[in-house]
């Protein structure tokens, strides 16, 4: 555990004051070991020529990462950074910048001729705080193996851009991702997706993230993958420019899913997506009267658009249904329940195997025990019935066929959250069907 | 009516009691005073709710 120094010093090993500070990062790189700190000028631009790619490495436990922290020049002060501190941006070469193994950063600022790479492996952890990543024209900032990526309050710049580039801005391949604030500085540099290469099973959090510069909403700008999404990716909460683009609905997913809540230009609560393999649902403004509300905002689960209805793909089946996220409701009282949710669609009633119900809850008044009951035909080989006939609802727009799923008699134990979901299992809906789903536990006495 | 708001995807009815929960290992807190707000405690999220 020791301390070195980066700055305008003379490059003299071991770099241990601010007299031999090293001019720049990679040059201490190698000897660094777990609970090293590195103390960076905020002043210091980095003028290597980088003759090859050279690793920005370190040997740290996941515990004990490497610590790299922008100063006041000549102090151990924070502060963030005003110069290129690790810089490839200006090498003659088109060389990257890689960070592997345990690292942390507060405030520093990097610069890179192509490519970020962050390449931990299973078990590495790399943190990045009030960080500003610049990428090399048309890169990205890429993930190249598994490990704990956590990103809270950076800005990702794309000011190195040479013009328009319809490159992917992040590639997500591997690894979970955790992106919390911060925000995508020079974005309308960019005219493709965003974010990509969810490919390898990992999982993705975006939250927070201001992207606003994103103004080029002529094709799909935050989300969109043709090969094969195989990683849980979850955006909340992100600020998005005036005219946007959330999802490409042409996106292939294989066992990941994505979901979006809350990302747009302005306050819109009720904004939501959900796709897996099975199929997609969002937000829509077909309502049922006593449906859910959020900030005074009646909404339902509906299709891509504001008349179109819930979307399933030819993979959906009773054994592999499109699950939509859990609804949770409070209950405050133990007691006996009927807990229903409220559809409608414009084809033909749903059967038990179609479309059910499934409630989660609180059985037993001693246990932490949650039971699981559903509405599905008991038998996947039996015959199924219609599910119940609503004769009592209203909807904003109304199609001819309106059915309750309904879980009668639930005993619950003890006060406390129960949930539910709809579970899909019907091939090939297409959003002329009109199939919207009411997201409320309606709870009555049973 | 009992407002609803979306946390990780999934939707929750304000319970508006004092009560605190655990969903998905994130902890709610209800707020008593009438505005229905939820606290969020440990999370880093933008919420849009005035």
């Amino acid at each position: 555990m020791a301390d070195y120094y980066v700055g305008s010093g003379t490059d003299t090993s071991p770099f241990d004051t601010w007299a031999k500070a090293a001019t720049w990062l990679g040059n201490i790189a190698h000897p660094l070991t777990a609970a090293d700190t590195v103390y960076i000028a905020s002043n210091h631009e980095d003028a290597h020529d980088y003759s090859a790619n050279e690793l920005i490495s370190a040997v740290g436990g996941v515990s004990t990462p490497v610590v790299v922290i922008s100063v006041t020049d000549a102090t151990t002060n924070y502060a963030k950074a005003t110069a290129n501190q690790i810089n490839t941006y200006q090498d003659a070469g088109s060389n990257y910048i890689l960070f592997s193994e345990n690292w942390a950063f507060y405030g520093v600022q990097m610069s890179s001729k192509g490519i970020i790479y962050f390449d931990g492996n299973t078990d590495t952890s790399q943190y990045f705080e009030d960080c500003t990543l610049k990428v090399g024209s048309g890169s990205s900032i890429t993930f190249l193996d598994s490990g704990k990526y956590n990103f809270k309050d950076c800005a990702f710049d794309f000011t190195n851009d040479s013009g328009a580039s319809a490159n992917k801005a992040f590639s997500l391949g591997y690894g979970n991702i955790v992106i919390e604030g911060g925000s995508i500085a020079n974005g309308s540099n960019r005219t493709g997706n965003i974010f990509a290469d969810f490919t390898t099973g990992g999982t993705a959090r975006i939250s927070g993230l201001d992207c606003t510069s994103l103004t080029n909403a002529t094709t799909p700008e935050l989300f969109g993958y043709s090969t094969g999404v195989r990683s849980q990716i979850l955006f909340e909460n992100c600020k998005m420019a005036a005219t946007h683009v959330l999802y490409d609905y042409n996106t292939v997913i294989k066992t990941g899913s994505v979901t979006m809540v809350n990302c747009s230009a302005g306050d819109n609560p009720t904004q939501f997506l959900y796709a897996s393999k099975e199929g997609h649902l969002r937000d829509s403004t077909v309502t049922r009267t006593g449906g859910p509300e959020v900030q005074g905002i009646a909404f339902s689960w509906g299709g891509e658009t504001a008349t179109t209805g819930i979307v399933t793909t030819a993979a959906c089946s009773a054994s592999s249904p499109l699950v939509t996220p859990w609804i949770n409701t409070n209950i405050a009282t133990a007691g006996t329940y009927d807990v229903a949710v409220y559809i409608q669609n414009t084809n033909s009633d749903f059967n038990e195997l179609q479309v059910w119900l499934e409630v989660q809850y609180q059985d037993d008044a001693t246990s932490q025990f949650y039971t699981l009951a559903s509405d599905r035909e008991p038998t996947i080989t039996g015959t199924p019935s219609s599910q119940t006939d609503d004769t009592g609802s209203t909807w904003s727009t109304s199609y001819t066929y309106h059915q309750k799923l309904e879980i009668q008699g639930l005993t619950v134990g003890t006060k406390g959250i129960m949930r539910g979901r709809v579970l899909i299992g019907l091939a090939s809906i297409a959003g002329t069907r009109h199939f919207y789903i009411s997201p409320k536990l309606v709870v009555t006495d049973g | 009516m009992a407002d609803t708001f979306y946390l990780n995807g999934e939707l929750l009815e304000d319970p508006a009691d004092g009560d605190e929960y655990f969903i998905d290992g994130e902890v709610f807190e209800s707020s008593s005073a009438g505005g229905a707000i939820i606290a969020i405690i440990n999370s880093n999220l933008r919420m849009r709710r005035e």
